[in-house]
């Protein structure tokens, strides 16, 4: 039973919780101003939380605030306002009345509407319904943290290099695919009014809503009493991913009778973004109603939908770029009729629905619990062919580098670069090949003597599906159990149930499709079971919504238990964390596949792991301003399931090398918190062992998936970050960021080598010369230098000079091993096939504005304080198009020849100039 | 307190509908409108057969010293249906193509080409460009010239450039197959016949594979290896005919699948390698071979194979589809008339005849003795048969490699031509240039006098308007035989040998 050391924490956890005592009752004021100009902050939101009351309320037109009735005790008080960092401060309530006097509120660094602008991209490098990407969650505090949210993750820059570290909890609830390791922020894309509300940590920091990542967690709280009391609409053109955005968020606060009802619904669409063939079509709502019992107890539902549709872009090779003149070339796209459609279509569709208990058991303690359920579907599109030229415009073999002769080349290469229909995909032959494939299909279904005869299809479109139900359980535990220590604890548990599978979409203008594996057919001609997909349904004729291909499920449980004790004294804080959580795993199959009969079919063997993480930090205050920190953790991990199954799609078989990763992370440096200055310098280290890989790609002559089980991956992430903000005064400000680090393997890597199509291992156990090699993904430097200027009237002005460098390409392990070299020696051709490429360094301009208004001042009759809002955001003003955000090796390689041109790299550029401009009409 | 409520809800909705005006206006049709079914005909201007693009090369197409490459710089176009495609894997990367005068392979880096050009589509190969080679004899059209390696071969057309050659059209044209016997396809691959029939869709009947060859695998599909199976056929021929070997490729979805025991009928695609004489069977469906076996030769002569249906037509419409080149007759048509000729004087060639049918005249040259006497009247199908120009005289199979089967005709009773009493002068006007309306067509000319007294070679006839040339061959009956003294008419038919001349039946046309 999994499930028994967390629970038995948990009611250890209940069975010590002291009981509540009566308290006296004060009121608490201030006056709220801009930091930079003095002006008085109106209508902004004050809340006010301690462990057994929580109130809000919102500043007058001269900036202040009351709020009447509060019992004596500690609280935490936060500021919320459009425009401006949200600030919090702790103030200890004992006596009538409490005066903070003046507060000054910063202007935020970045327009918060900022996303990141290449966010569709990330698709073959793994297979993945997931196209969101983490960077909005993070805090806008840190000068740092701010340049690497919303300005390094324009060239796909990531934090440290790191992938997946930063855990994001969602009213309480890890928001974790639990197959892939990625972070679940589809759930609530184009909802950004309602996230607002969240507290961050970064790098090994402890917080007190969960163990966090190594790169620190964020946690959002989406619960109706912690929105803001409000209407606001907002509307959005852009020319990224989506051109419109309409946004409505209704909140009521905390009402009479202890309810709060808040709500948003938001659409977001393209008929064509940025990139051709991209359309985009979101729909996202929200709803979370609250009611508070008593002073200890409240029990809110919340409930996220998101249901998006977008033509997804491809990495091309330069060859491809270069034809087609653009570096924008999207090959998913073709003219159907002289209209363009997609054949990449990514859908995403999994609402969530949150329970939440809150329970203030006194003034010092409170626990909190979280039950979750999220179900949904996410889909790509894609075409799928049998016994057919593949239809995939930049296909090798189309290009004019394959075509032999010079002359012809010349007309290949003419009709690339002049004829765009030519370019992309051909809808229409597809159709007409399909409609004119007249064939007998005998023994269909299974049917011994049924034939079916009609147009089977050659061409399809296919829809790869994951299907996902989650259960989420947490409970958390604060306990203020002395000035200097307070205690943070909790139990989560997580169940995961995921079925993949392929279905057909459109026949293109076929009669039907049969679920037969066409390279099985050629490779054991003899037998006419082995190229069944699926035994019990053979010769399965297929229609429009039909499963086929394959058809399997993951089953993941995780449970585990976490306690992070912190404490605080003069001169020193500290903190010490461990957690402790079992995972298990196992794969079922749902058809009984032809070549794999004997294990492709029914429950597989369970993987049981269970692993621990212990952390700790201290931080050294020097005075009030310069602080000294050092963290450090070590941690052990189980493999991925999609890491530890070698070819799920087919069969049940595992890595032979499983293994646990293990984590060791050290980080360190100094933090300046001045009134006009803000600086923190950080050093990390991160050294990560014995971790594993499953990478499949789709290889074109044997007609199906090769995987590459990498194992014993060992890499290094180290480096320095910089950040700094200073106030010049007459509201200029300056700040810069930088990042340098170097991500590297250190150790040679093994690797597995299968194919979905046969039994045969095509290499046992290959190693990899990987040591030193660099980790892809973004650049490993980046570099901002911004100003600032900020007027008396609510204008701001912001402009960032960026470079981004060290971007590397990751590399085909094939190519690095002894089959791949051989049987050159020490010289050229050795060299171009093992070294690793990489991207220029590349330089962009990002400037943004904004102004607010109170409309109250121009139109007297309003009740309401209302506000009207701009935000314009153009990034990369010098339209510079030549910024590789991500590259990569082809896994196909031309072992025959050796020659690297073959399957040439592919990338993805990054977009050239591009806006994002926001009004918003807010009624408080 | 509800005022502020009222207005608050106004806002609210006035938004909600501002919202739902946005988001609908910007709703589009998800259904993507659909191409139409049936495809379409480009309708490109065809200017060339195959058989005359063989022909034009044919010196060179079967010098079988040395490998021709011959880049076609002419701007002209074929239409043809495709009658072999890739879809059993036994054809790869090589499309065949037939336009009903002759059959070519085209070489294509394009596997699984079938989905756009499975047989029974129409296509328009654009030859501008394509360079014609042999392999082992059989003529291939490709891109280019493979210099690559030290050997140079023809490279087959790049798939990203088909689309500059090969143009689709419409689909599910019928495929002619054509009944043939081991002599019609040549002695061997190198014969002028087997040059005439490679890359057409054949058929030959009572066949069975040797001994040796029956019940075993068409090919080795282990090793991916092609095989050759040898047929024999129920009847006999002469041994210089070599007998055919279907081939078969390791690819094809068939390979490990036996050949049959019995004996039956198999269609293919005829290819010669050298000498070899081959066939290519497109998949399964092309081998009907469910009776028993014979013992070889045992049928006799091979039969032949009876005329397609036709409709009647006149010999002038016939005539009127010459081009000035060999022309195959375009259509399924049969043409009757008079026998004006006579066999029993060997006047003209034994294996020829001459017929009216009123206004106008042909020979037609039959690929055997005949048995039509003058004044039969005979019917003759001219479906696939080629209009030949003989030294000025145009001929119904006149072609050496194309005589009009002798079963292709038949007697459907007698009739009588009254000769065209005409001068010289008429003669001539009716018989120049192109215009030989009169030609193959029976005359008499009065008041003549003639210039020998004995019918020959060099016989001329004079009246007042001109002399005309009575031409006698030497294999006639009647040659040297005397000119009666005082003859003034002759009957003769108007024939033409780079001028014209007449003819005359027997030596009773000259009174």
């Amino acid at each position: 039973m999994k499930l028994n050391l967390p629970l038995r924490g948990l009611l250890i956890l209940l069975l010590f919780i002291p009981l509540l005592s009566t308290a006296q009752t004060s009121i608490l004021k201030g006056v709220l101003k801009d930091a930079e100009t003095q002006a008085p902050v109106a209508g902004a939101t004050v809340t006010i939380k301690s462990n057994d009351f929580s109130a809000t309320a919102q500043t007058t037109d001269i900036g202040s605030f009351e709020i009447k009735n509060l019992p004596y005790g500690k609280y935490t008080i936060n500021f919320l306002s459009e425009g401006f960092e949200s600030m919090s401060l702790e103030a200890e309530v004992k006596q009538p009345t409490t005066d903070l006097a003046i507060l000054s509120l910063p202007h935020i660094n970045a327009d918060p509407d900022q996303i990141p602008t290449v966010s569709m991209n990330d698709s073959e490098v793994k297979e993945s319904a997931s196209s969101s990407v983490s960077g909005v969650l993070t805090s806008s505090r840190d000068p740092f943290e701010a340049a690497s949210a919303f300005i390094f993750s324009t060239a796909r820059f990531r934090a440290r290099g790191y992938q997946n570290e930063d855990m994001t909890y969602m009213n309480g609830l890890p928001m974790e695919d639990l197959v892939s390791g990625r972070g679940l922020f589809g759930t609530w894309g184009g909802l950004n009014d309602v996230i607002r509300s969240r507290e961050s940590t970064y790098g090994l920091n402890a917080a007190t809503y969960g163990y966090g990542g190594l790169n620190g967690s964020s946690s959002i709280d989406a619960r109706a009493s912690r929105q803001r009391k409000q209407l606001s609409v907002g509307y959005a053109i852009s020319n990224r991913t989506y051109d419109n955005r309409l946004m409505a968020t209704y909140g009521t606060g905390m009402m009479q009778g202890g309810w709060s009802f808040s709500a948003s619904v938001s659409r977001r669409w393209a008929d064509e973004g940025y990139i051709a063939g991209t359309f985009y079509n979101g729909w996202s709502w929200y709803t979370s109603i609250e009611k508070r019992f008593n002073t200890k107890h409240s029990i809110s539902l919340t409930q996220f939908g998101a249901n998006t549709e977008n033509g997804r872009a491809s990495a091309a090779v330069q060859e491809v770029y270069d034809l087609a003149g653009t570096h924008y070339y999207n090959p998913n796209w073709g003219f159907q009729n002289g209209e363009k459609r997609t054949a990449s279509i990514g859908h995403q569709q999994s609402p969530l629905t949150i329970l939440n208990h809150e329970w203030k058991i006194n003034s010092k303690s409170e626990l909190e619990s979280s039950i979750g359920y999220q179900f949904g579907s996410n889909s790509v599109t894609g075409l799928d062919w049998f016994n057919a030229p593949d239809p995939r415009p930049d296909f090798y073999r189309r290009l004019p580098s394959y075509v032999e002769d010079p002359t012809m080349a010349a007309m290949a290469t003419s009709l690339w670069q002049n004829d765009e229909a030519y370019r992309q995909i051909n809808w229409d032959r597809m159709y007409d090949v399909n409609r004119n494939s007249y064939e007998t299909i005998a023994d269909a279904n299974g049917i011994i003597g049924n034939n079916v005869y009609g147009r089977r299809s050659r061409y399809i479109v296919e829809a790869r599906v994951q299907d996902t139900k989650r259960v989420s359980f947490a409970s958390t535990y604060n306990n203020t159990l002395s000035d200097h220590v307070i205690m943070t604890a909790g139990v989560n548990y997580q169940f995961q149930e995921t079925d993949y599978y392929k279905r057909v979409n459109d026949l293109l203008g076929g009669d039907f499709y049969v679920d037969l594996n066409q390279f099985a057919e050629q490779a054991y001609p003899d037998s006419i079971e082995t190229s069944q997909n699926d035994l019990n349904n053979p010769n399965h004729i297929l229609q429009v919504g039909d499963k086929f291909g394959y058809n399997y499920r993951a089953t993941i449980k995780r449970s585990g238990v976490w306690i992070q004790p912190q404490f605080k004294f003069n001169r020193i804080d500290a903190f010490v964390g461990v957690q402790y959580y079992n995972t298990s795993y196992f794969r079922t199959g749902l058809v009984k596949n032809g070549i794999f009969a004997s294990n492709s079919e029914g429950k597989s063997k369970e993987q049981n792991f269970s692993n621990y993480g212990i952390k700790g930090g201290l931080t050294y205050k020097l005075n009030g301003r310069n602080y000294l920190f050092a963290n450090a953790s070590y941690e052990n991990r189980p493999p991925l399931f999609e890491d530890v199954y070698i070819s799920p799609r087919t069969r049940d078989l595992t890595n032979p090398n499983i293994s646990d990763e293990k984590i060791m992370s050290f980080e360190g440096g100094y933090l300046l918190r001045a009134p006009k200055t803000k600086i923190r310098a950080t050093a990390y280290y991160t050294q990560y062992n014995d971790a594993m890989n499953t990478m499949s790609f789709y290889h074109e002559d044997y007609r199906t998936f090769v995987n590459y089980s990498l194992s014993n991956i060992d890499k290094r992430h180290v480096g320095i970050e910089f950040g700094a903000e200073q106030n010049l005064g007459k509201g200029l400000s300056g700040s810069a960021a930088v990042a340098i680090g170097q991500y590297y393997y250190t150790d040679r890597m093994n690797a597995i080598i299968t194919q979905d199509n046969t039994n045969e291992v095509l290499e046992g156990n290959e190693t990899i010369y990987s040591k030193n090699f660099f980790v892809a993904g973004g650049p490993q430097s980046a570099y901002t230098v911004g100003l600032r200027y900020q007027t008396k009237t609510f204008w701001r002005f912001n402009v960032n000079a960026n470079y981004f460098d060290k971007i590397y390409l990751d590399f085909n392990p094939a190519r690095r091993t002894v089959n791949g070299v051989s049987p050159y020696g020490e010289g050229a051709i050795r060299e171009a096939i093992v070294d690793q490429l990489h991207a220029q360094g590349q330089f962009t301009l990002d400037a943004s504005f904004g102004k607010s208004w109170k409309l109250n001042s121009y139109f007297k009759a309003m009740k309401n304080q209302t506000f009207f809002l701009i935000n314009v955001g153009v990034n990369n003003i010098l339209n510079n198009q030549d910024l590789v955000t991500n590259g990569f090796e082809q896994l196909r390689f031309d072992f025959a020849e050796k020659d690297i041109n073959k399957f040439a790299p592919k990338s993805y550029y990054g977009f050239g100039a591009n806006y994002f401009i926001n009004f918003t009409l807010r009624f408080n | 307190m509800i005022l502020r409520n009222y207005i608050r809800f106004n806002a609210w909705s006035i938004i909600m509908v501002l919202f739902l005006a946005f988001s609908l206006s910007s709703c589009r049709d998800d259904n993507f409108d659909e191409p139409p079914i049936n495809g379409n005909d480009p309708s490109l201007t065809v200017n060339m057969t195959i058989d005359s693009l063989k022909n034009i090369y044919k010196t060179p197409l079967t010098d079988y010293t040395n490998i021709p490459y011959i880049q076609i710089t002419n701007d002209w176009t074929i239409k043809a249906v495709v009658i072999g495609d890739d879809k059993s894997g036994n054809l790869y990367k090589t499309m065949i193509v037939d336009d009903g005068t002759a059959g070519i392979t085209i070489k294509i880096d394009n596997s699984n080409f079938n989905t756009d050009f499975p047989v029974g589509r129409e296509v328009y190969v654009k030859l501008k460009g394509l360079v014609l080679s042999y392999y082992g004899g059989l003529v291939q059209l490709g891109g280019y010239k493979d210099t690559i390696s030290a050997t140079p071969s023809l490279g087959s057309i790049p798939s990203s450039l088909i689309r500059n050659y090969i143009v689709g059209g419409t689909w599910g044209h019928p495929v002619v197959t054509h009944t043939v016997t081991f002599a019609d396809l040549g002695n061997d691959g190198k014969t002028a016949n087997a040059f005439k029939w490679q890359s057409r869709l054949v058929t030959i009947n009572k066949v069975q594979f040797q001994a040796a060859d029956a019940e075993m695998p068409w090919a080795n599909a282990a090793a991916l290896a092609s095989v050759n199976r040898y047929l024999e056929c129920c009847y006999s021929f002469s041994s210089s005919v070599k007998s055919v070997i279907v081939r078969s490729s390791g690819y094809a979805n068939f390979a490990s699948q036996n050949t049959p025991l019995g004996s039956g009928t198999i269609t293919g695609i005829y290819s010669v390698y050298n000498t070899d004489k081959q066939l290519v069977i497109r998949d399964l469906e092309d081998v009907q071979m469910d009776t028993v076996r014979f013992t070889s030769g045992a049928c006799g002569s091979a039969p032949v194979p009876p005329p397609p249906a036709a409709n009647p037509t006149s010999i002038a419409n016939i005539r009127g589809q010459f081009t000035g080149t060999s022309t195959v007759v375009s259509g399924n048509w049969a043409i009757s008339g008079v026998v004006i000729s006579d066999a029993t004087t060997n006047h003209t060639d034994y294996k020829n005849v001459i017929i009216q049918d009123g206004s106008a005249g042909i020979l037609v040259r039959f690929d055997a003795g005949h048995p039509y006497l003058i004044g039969d009247s005979i019917t003759v199908n001219c479906t696939g048969q080629t209009l030949y120009e003989y030294n000025g005289l145009l001929e119904l199979g006149g072609s050496t490699s194309a005589p009009v089967p002798l079963n292709y005709s038949a007697k459907v009773g007698t009739g009588t031509i009254s000769p065209r009493l005409v001068t010289v002068s008429d003669l001539t006007a009716n018989m120049s240039g192109t215009t030989d309306t009169w030609e193959s067509t029976l005359i008499k000319i009065v008041n003549a006098s003639f210039s020998s007294a004995t019918f020959g070679t060099t016989t001329n006839v004079t009246d007042a308007t001109g002399t005309v040339l009575l031409y006698t061959r030497a294999a006639a009956s009647f040659t040297g035989a005397a000119i009666p003294a005082g003859a003034t008419s002759v009957t003769a038919i108007v024939s033409d040998f780079n001028g014209v001349q007449l003819s005359a039946r027997s030596a009773n046309d000259v009174q």
